[in-house]
């Protein structure tokens, strides 16, 4: 009813427009209808999950059936959006927040005799309005993409060095690795979980047997759970927390890593890690993706694994390729050479990984 | 024209039969449904009340409230409209719609036509004057026909009634009462109502027209009201754009008077000019085209717009920007997986024989060194980075107690004490490699590593390393460093300059040319000036390395190299090296 009689006070109204016009009437079709004219700024991007409004001034508002007429880039079918009054004057209508790639629309309007009538763009010419993606939108497409869109990855490995020990003690670790990694491929990259082992014997003294030198069992069984964290498009952080029950009783740890570049393909990574019984760990690791389908690695450690009890540090380089099997399985091997305590000894690794 | 208006709203008022609204705006005349009827009249005011629309975030319910927006002042009224003012910024949001509330008392108003009739009325009674009677009005013999009478159901016939048939009661008059003595005034009234009739036909056929000429000034006041930009032309601003997405441009004409057509100019990132494309006309007032996605590339896409009025001798000009001063649109940094590229990674492994003396295997003042390094060239922010993992072991002394021990013992010849030192030092290292500019690099390496000397004399070599006699043996961890300055061009001729020391093994001073002969046979020529694998005396190398590079991703290379820390203390030594690149 009300808007019944506004249509008619602007169709009784409407000569008062022609109050400053030369009174040369232009007849027109009896049976044509006067038509609104909808003027609005096109937004061109919108930001994403943030509404777009339309803010409009519209001429003879209710000369017809106004709508925006909205559908997400890849829709099919069009939803329509009408125009309300705006208490800072003037008509908006409101396109609901949408994620890239955007949204697009048109607005028409549909006259006193039923004619639909095109005010901006059409259904077949429509307005596309942006959604730029942000940064990690953008990088989450591309991990995607890179991970076969699989979320998921169980990963196992195990690698041990021999130190060797200049009064033949033995000096020696093997630690091995169940985890499981949940992708995220956001902010937060990465979650993982998993459980751990670490078996060595170290010397008790740096001193030939005969002399009260010998060697004891050092060991930890764990849990873990740890983030990966990309603060930049090119720097990975990652932080872990590890629980567990060592040969000296409740025992837990901490590592962390800080990785520049991306850490499937060429990168250099500093990291440490600190076993309550089992001692600390540093390393820098160096990465590289120029051999494909190879992916080397090459690693200088220095380590109190497995919690040496003598002052020397390990230290050793470890050179290490993955290979990827198939499309799901990767195969990792390492080779390590380093001493604590005498002579350099040799030492490696293997693993491998299944993504789903 | 005004008294249409306010026949057309009363009308409209009352059919709407709701809460008193501005029905229409002309100008500074803002129409609103109140009238004398409704105790409004001239210097009466009226609350403008906006009607607020918003939408409840969690339950997704409209919600419709009223706000004051202010007051505007009654000039003039009718019975059931008046016209009324406001304020310059209040007039500019003064919207048909908007509801108004009487604020001022209500007054009561005579209406002045029927004062009028009845004065009339008053005048004419006592002086009868015969006149014919029409036929078909109803007259009693001997009667006289009240003309005023007439007058007045005609008016009141015409209250409420549209133009067309106010026009035909008042002519029904006219003819009914021919001799009616308002007959000027009845005329003056029809020809004014015709007059709107027009006024209204002409106004109708320009909002019913789609011809420019009727559009434009629609929608230049509409424009006016949208925003108070003074181009011809507007556009949403973007803040940003997706590289490599098209991106759809699209203009409000502001004044479609001055723009019969345009053109759209668009220069990608290191594009030598301007590429142009038409912008088409698209709905109400708008022109449109698409920037094509392969031109959406970082930084920035410029752009500007040129048009012309298509009036015979008007030029081209630009309206929105120009090619002199474009405007530009920020695209983001492309973010992609950089396909993987050749020639970044290195593979060094080399081993070097020195002998200072000539003794070779017993001589007091040889050592050897072997390392091996990873590098990978990131060139930003770091150009390089090298892991790498070292041994140096050899043995030294005094260079006088060696040459004058004539049993060469390395021993004293005042005291006998032995004086020489064997050393063994494994080590890593890492290297970063920054370019100050496109060739001068600096790199900088720390190293550490397990430091084992051995100040006792034996003949074997590597004494300390057996678990049965460590007497004069001494296990640290000895740390060092090495800084080193690159002039030219890493792959063909260069410079490096370097300075290195570790603890307990000596310091390392050196000076290397490279360069390329030929593109298969690099060569380096060096000078070292060290006191390793002791820290005693000085002394120089000049070393000369030449490879054979017949494959792209390996190449060998040997060395031979003369040193002396004397003119008698010299020999010759060399190595070989392995380089592999990817």
């Amino acid at each position: 009813m009300k808007t019944t009689s506004l249509l008619l006070v602007t169709l009784l109204a409407a000569p008062a427009l022609a109050d400053d016009a030369t009174p040369t009437p232009t007849p027109a079709p009896a049976a044509a209808p006067p038509h609104a004219i909808v003027v609005h700024v096109a937004p061109l991007v919108a930001e994403t999950k943030r509404p777009i409004e339309l803010v409009a001034q519209i001429d003879t508002p209710f000369a017809e059936a106004l709508s925006a007429r909205w559908r997400r880039i890849g829709d099919t079918t069009w939803n329509d959006v009408t125009f309300d009054r705006s208490s800072a004057g003037g008509w908006y209508a409101e396109l609901p927040a949408s994620g890239p790639p955007g949204i697009e629309y048109y607005i028409r309007g549909k006259d006193t005799a039923g004619v639909e009538v095109a005010h901006f763009a059409s259904e077949q010419a429509p307005h596309v309005v942006r959604v730029v993606p942000s940064l990690y939108d953008r990088l989450e497409v591309l991990d995607r993409d890179r991970v076969h869109d699989r979320k998921n990855e169980i990963a196992v490995d195990v690698i041990g060095h021999n130190f060797g020990n200049r009064y033949d003690l033995d000096d020696r670790f093997v630690r091995a690795e169940l985890a499981y990694t949940r992708r995220i491929l956001r902010e937060l990259h990465s979650i993982t979980f998993g459980f751990g082992s670490i078996s060595g014997t170290t010397p008790v003294m740096s001193a030939p047997v005969s002399m009260g030198g010998g060697d004891t069992g050092h060991s930890l069984r764990y849990g873990f759970g740890g983030v990966r964290t990309r603060v930049h498009e090119s720097v990975f952080l990652d932080v872990r927390a590890q629980l567990g029950a060592s040969h000296d009783g409740f025992d837990g740890g901490i590592a962390g890593a800080v990785t520049f570049g991306k850490p499937w393909r060429s990168c250099v990574s500093f990291g440490g890690e600190y076993l309550g019984d089992l001692g600390p760990s540093a390393w820098v690791r160096l990465q590289w993706d120029t051999a494909p389908p190879l992916l080397m690695g090459a690693s200088i450690v220095r380590t109190d694994l497995p919690g040496t009890d003598i002052d020397s540090a390990g230290l050793y380089i470890a050179y290490d390729v993955a290979y990827r099997v198939a499309d799901r399985f990767a195969m990792r091997a390492q080779l390590s050479y380093g001493a604590r305590d005498g002579e350099s000894h040799f030492g490696g690794g293997l693993g491998s990984s299944v993504d789903f | 024209m005004k008294r249409l208006l306010v026949v057309g709203a009363m009308l409209a008022a009352h059919v709407a039969a709701a809460e008193p609204i501005v029905v229409a705006v002309d100008g500074a005349d803002i129409y609103v449904d109140l009238g004398a009827k409704d105790g409004v009249g001239a210097g009466a005011e009226l609350e403008l009340l906006h009607e607020v629309v918003v939408r409840d975030p969690r339950s997704g319910t409209t919600l419709r409230d009223h706000f004051s927006l202010g007051t505007i002042s009654v000039v003039k009224s009718g019975e059931k409209v008046s016209v009324a003012r406001a304020d310059d910024d209040l007039r500019k949001r003064v919207l048909a719609g908007d509801r108004v509330k009487l604020v001022t008392a209500k007054k009561n108003f005579v209406d002045p036509w029927a004062e009028q009739v009845a004065a009339t009325k008053q005048q004419v009674a006592p002086t009868p004057t015969p006149t014919p009677t029409p036929a078909s009005v109803p007259t009693t013999p001997g009667k006289p026909i009240d003309h005023a009478e007439l007058a007045k159901q005609a008016f009141q016939d015409t209250l409420g009634k549209p133009l067309e048939l106010r026009v035909q009661r008042w002519l029904d008059l006219l003819r009914d009462d021919p001799r009616t003595p308002y007959a000027a005034s009845v005329q003056r009234e029809i020809a004014t109502l015709k007059n709107q009739i027009a006024a209204r036909d002409q106004a109708l056929a320009k909002a019913r027209s789609e011809n420019t000429v009727d559009r434009a000034p629609r929608i230049a006041r509409l424009a006016a009201m949208l925003s108070d930009v003074n181009e011809v032309l507007e556009m949403a601003p973007i803040v940003k754009a997706e590289p490599g997405k098209p991106l759809a441009m699209a203009f409000l004409v502001r004044n479609p008077a001055r723009i019969a057509k345009a053109w759209l100019y668009v220069r990608p990132p290191g594009a030598p000019g301007f590429k142009r494309m038409d912008l088409v006309a698209d709905g109400d007032a708008y022109l449109r085209a698409s920037i094509d996605g392969a031109m959406v590339r970082a930084p920035g896409v410029e752009w500007y717009v040129e048009a012309t009025d298509g009036a015979k001798d008007s030029e081209v000009e630009p309206v929105l920007g120009s090619q002199g001063a474009p405007n530009t649109i920020t695209v983001e940094r492309a973010v992609e997986e950089a396909p993987i590229e050749a020639g970044r990674s290195h593979i060094d492994a080399h081993v070097d024989y020195v002998d200072f003396d000539g003794g070779f295997n017993k001589g007091f003042d040889q050592y050897y060194q072997a390392e091996v390094d990873f590098t990978y060239r990131f060139l930003k922010p770091v150009y390089a980075v090298r892991l790498g993992f070292g041994t140096l072991a050899g043995k030294g002394g005094p260079k006088d107690v060696i040459d004058e021990d004539m049993n060469e013992a390395c021993r004293h010849p005042m005291t006998g004490e032995y004086r020489c030192k064997a050393v063994s030092f494994s080590y890593v290292y890492t290297e970063i490699e920054y370019r100050i500019r496109p060739n001068v690099a600096v790199m900088i390496r720390p190293q550490a590593g397990l430091l084992t000397t051995d100040v006792m004399p034996s003949a074997r070599d590597r004494r300390c390393a057996g678990t049965t006699n460590v007497e004069g043996c001494e296990f640290f961890t000895g740390f060092g460093g090495r800084v080193r300055l690159r002039l030219g061009d890493e792959a063909s001729t260069n410079l490096v300059l370097g300075a290195g020391f570790t603890d307990g093994v000596g310091t390392l001073l050196e000076a290397a040319y490279h360069w390329r002969p030929t593109p298969v046979v690099p060569v380096q020529l060096s000078v070292q000036v060290t006191d390793m694998p002791v820290p005693e005396n000085f002394g120089v190398r000049l070393i000369g390395d030449v490879g054979w590079r017949k494959l792209s991703w390996f190449y060998p290379s040997l060395r031979l190299s003369y040193q002396a820390r004397d003119i008698d203390h010299a020999g010759f030594s060399g190595g070989l090296a392995m380089n592999f690149d990817w």
